[in-house]
């Protein structure tokens, strides 16, 4: 497994991770009705933190235990690339739709704020398994 | 289940009678990684038309000896 493809797993799980920690709660607390706006700024830096804290020291932990590998992405890297941001760009789209439907109907921009970030880390996410699939599979 | 391309090589042959050139050495010959040279072994990346062209020339062979098109169409 090359460095990009280890870097890609890296990337899809800190994702799924702190992701799924962050929109969680979010989630519980919509179906219960709780719709009361928290602290965006807290909460958007906690996630973009953690994404930074696990992420980071992984790849240098990775490029650590094979010095050779070349980071660099060759042709089949930039195919497997390209086809995993066009199928993913749907799911970015439908969060932005989402988020203009909640500003639409006068939802708090804490919420309007989580739709749009939710499209994106979702998208990122499902590009991680696309690309994934892609490396294993074949294009 | 692997995606098989319709495009074969014969790149791990030509390796072995090119004194035994690694697939280290020839993913730097051609400008990839090893791990790509794998996958086209493995028949699950067809590359493009200019690494084709470069591994024919590494290997001192026309491009018809590395890579063969073997796709049958339907019929009906």
């Amino acid at each position: 497994m090359g460095f990009r493809e280890k870097s890609n797993w890296i990337m899809f799980v800190t994702l799924s991770l702190v992701g799924g920690r962050h929109f969680g709660p979010l989630g519980l607390r919509v179906i219960n009705g709780d719709t009361a706006p928290g602290d965006l700024g807290r909460d958007f830096a906690t996630l973009a933190l953690l994404v930074v804290f696990i992420a980071v020291p992984a790849h240098i932990a990775v490029a650590a235990l094979d010095p050779d590998e070349s980071d660099a992405a060759d042709e089949r890297d930039k195919l497997i690339e390209t086809r995993a941001d066009a199928r993913s760009s749907y799911v970015i789209g439908a969060g932005a739709l989402w988020s203009i439907g909640l500003a639409y109907y006068g939802a708090d921009v804490y919420w309007v704020a989580n739709a749009a970030l939710a499209g994106l880390v979702i998208g990122e996410i499902v590009k991680g398994l696309l690309r994934a699939v892609d490396y294993r599979r074949g294009v | 289940m692997p995606k098989k391309t319709h495009v074969r090589n014969r790149i791990r042959e030509l390796r072995a009678e090119a004194d035994r050139m690694t697939q280290a050495e020839l993913a730097t010959k051609l400008g990839v990684t090893r791990q790509t040279v794998i996958a086209m072994e493995q028949n699950r990346y067809s590359p493009s038309l200019e690494t084709a062209f470069l591994a024919a020339r590494v290997f001192g062979v026309p491009l018809e000896d590395v890579f063969q098109f073997e796709y049958e169409p339907e019929k009906g």
